[in-house]
């Protein structure tokens, strides 16, 4: 199969974090935990030569595919430089790779599972970004997921490691455990009842970073946050994890206070939100991406509190993926400019929302 | 909220760094942002490359006005990480090091920003399993000793505060880890 072949191949398969369900995935999108590792040997990547570059992707590669095999668990392989601008920008929309990745250096390669739950990016900032995703609100079982994983990978490779710093990574605010957990979370009640602001604020001052985040552009849009940790060295994997997750816990409590105030006190503003937002949806012939987040966003509260019968969540959530710019354009099997793509996008959503 | 440079744009990146022990906050729309270094992409939370440079320059400075040179701007010897070649200049312009040896060749500036980036400036939490069983097991042990020192920390705080049940709760939980530390110290 050829790269090209497989992003096809991978096109067409289901991500398993937008399409399945999970805890709380009424408020929490997804969960993600991210290792950062380094190759004791070899400089890291903004400093090594291309023939370091080829050669740590080959050492993590042949680990993997090793690890594939032993796990039974199929993967797919991505080296950057065979796969057209277009096909990188499809696994960003898809959350596999980094803005970075986009433009890689040499020796930059993708290895993922096929439902796109686990993945590893190498040669990235740091020789490997070990990254794991789930529907939902589900942090736990995407640690024992990753630790293992990161176990099967230390066996065989020489991670660059310090007993007092722990884990070395290309850039100082990564070090120790080298972990990031985050939660996407869908807030438009917080939104709606003007709390989101004191909400960012208050996150930020418990030490957690909030990133407004869903695919081009990354633009706050569609009332999606990211919630993550801002630290990594000075407190274990696990405890990371149950001070996010405290807090993630109480914003989803905040979320769902919002929107049965919203239900209560102001039933026909909100269910004028939600409607106008599904009549732009089904009746537009050009509509932006920004446009169609933010109605897809009314949709989905719309859909959380039983107003359409017919359909069903993960649905809207698969919306968010292909209206956007690469995705409509591996729909449509071909390059589209920004006109034809509001084209498309109108035309996708009126299909999807009608059938 | 709009951004805080342009006042043009919706504000996304939402930007906090400590300086002198208080906390700035800084929101900015996505270009202002990314003229101004972050990295939308993998945000820290922070403006990483000015905090960096910010803290080195505060050391840089340190080490100036200590030789007496403050007004002078003196060629200062530049200094390389003897391993890759990477430079304290490159480090805090870009932010990130060169290589696995940097963290020794620049150890008096990084560990100066530590405290600043990280709730702590020791590692505690997992060890990679080609450290061998042997280094990983008195790792381990180190690493629990720590977390020990730490609970007990916060039982005299739960005592002091009265606070008996959570108290007993930590009591178990220390018991568990030397009893960890123990089964540790048995094995070879």
């Amino acid at each position: 199969m050829t790269p090209s072949e497989a992003i096809n191949d991978l096109f067409k398969q289901k991500v398993c974090w937008l399409s399945d369900s999970g805890p709380d995935d009424d408020i929490a999108i997804s969960s993600r935990i991210r290792f950062a590792r380094n190759l004791a040997d070899y400089e890291f990547p903004i400093q090594a030569d291309d023939a370091a570059l080829c050669e740590i992707r080959d050492q993590v590669l042949d680990c993997l595919r090793h690890i594939s095999v032993s796990e039974k668990i199929p993967v797919r392989e991505f080296p950057m430089d065979e796969l057209s601008v277009l096909d990188r920008k499809f696994l960003m929309e898809r959350h596999l790779i980094s803005r970075e990745f986009v433009n890689p250096r040499n020796g930059a390669a993708l290895v993922t599972s096929r439902e796109q739950g686990t993945f590893v990016m190498i040669n990235e900032e740091d020789h490997l970004r070990i990254q794991v995703l789930a529907p939902g609100f589900q942090l736990d079982s995407l640690w024992d997921r990753i630790d293992h994983l990161d176990d099967r990978l230390s066996e065989s490779l020489q991670f660059a490691y310090d007993k007092r710093l722990g884990y070395l990574t290309a850039c100082p605010t990564n070090l120790g455990t080298a972990m990031r957990a985050s939660v996407m979370l869908h807030l438009p009640g917080l939104a709606l009842t003007n709390q989101i602001e004191t909400c960012v604020q208050a996150i930020g001052k418990l030490g957690l970073t909030v990133r407004g985040l869903f695919g081009e552009g990354s633009k706050n849009q569609g009332n999606f946050y990211q919630i993550s940790n801002q630290s990594s060295l000075g407190e274990s994997e696990q405890e990371i994890i149950r001070r996010l997750s405290a807090i993630i816990g109480q914003i989803i409590t905040n979320e769902k206070k919002a929107r049965s105030l919203l239900l209560a006190s102001k039933r026909s503003s909100l269910l004028n939100h939600v409607s106008r937002a599904y009549g732009l949806l089904l009746h537009s012939y050009l509509i932006s991406g920004s446009e169609a987040l933010e109605a897809l966003s009314a949709l989905r509260l719309g859909v959380d509190m039983g107003m359409f019968r017919e359909l069903k969540i993960h649905t809207v959530n698969e919306l968010f993926l292909l209206v956007q710019s690469a995705h409509l354009q591996k729909y449509s099997e071909r390059e589209l400019d920004q006109n034809e793509r509001d084209e498309v996008r109108a035309s996708l959503l009126r299909e999807k929302l009608n059938s | 909220m709009l951004c805080q440079k342009c006042h043009k744009n919706e504000a996304t990146i939402h930007v906090q760094k400590i300086e002198d022990g208080k906390v700035k906050s800084l929101h900015l729309c996505e270009s202002c942002a990314a003229k101004h270094s972050v990295d939308a992409a993998d945000l820290q939370g922070f403006n990483l490359a000015e905090v960096l440079f910010d803290i080195a320059g505060k050391v840089a400075k340190e080490i100036n006005s200590g030789s007496g040179s403050e007004e002078e701007s003196e060629p200062v010897i530049e200094e390389i990480c003897p391993h890759c070649g990477w430079s304290l200049e490159k480090f805090r312009k870009t932010g990130y090091l060169g290589c696995p040896e940097c963290y020794q060749a620049f150890d008096t500036q990084i560990d100066g920003m530590l405290k600043n980036i990280h709730r702590g400036d020791h590692h505690i939490g997992k060890i990679p399993v080609s450290a061998g069983a042997g280094q990983k097991h008195s790792h381990e042990a180190v690493l629990l000793k720590r977390e020990i020192e730490r609970l007990r920390k916060e039982q005299e705080e739960k005592i002091r505060r009265e606070e008996y049940e959570d108290a007993a709760v930590l009591r178990d939980r220390i018991q568990e880890l030397e009893q960890k530390i123990r089964q540790l110290e048995v094995q070879p």
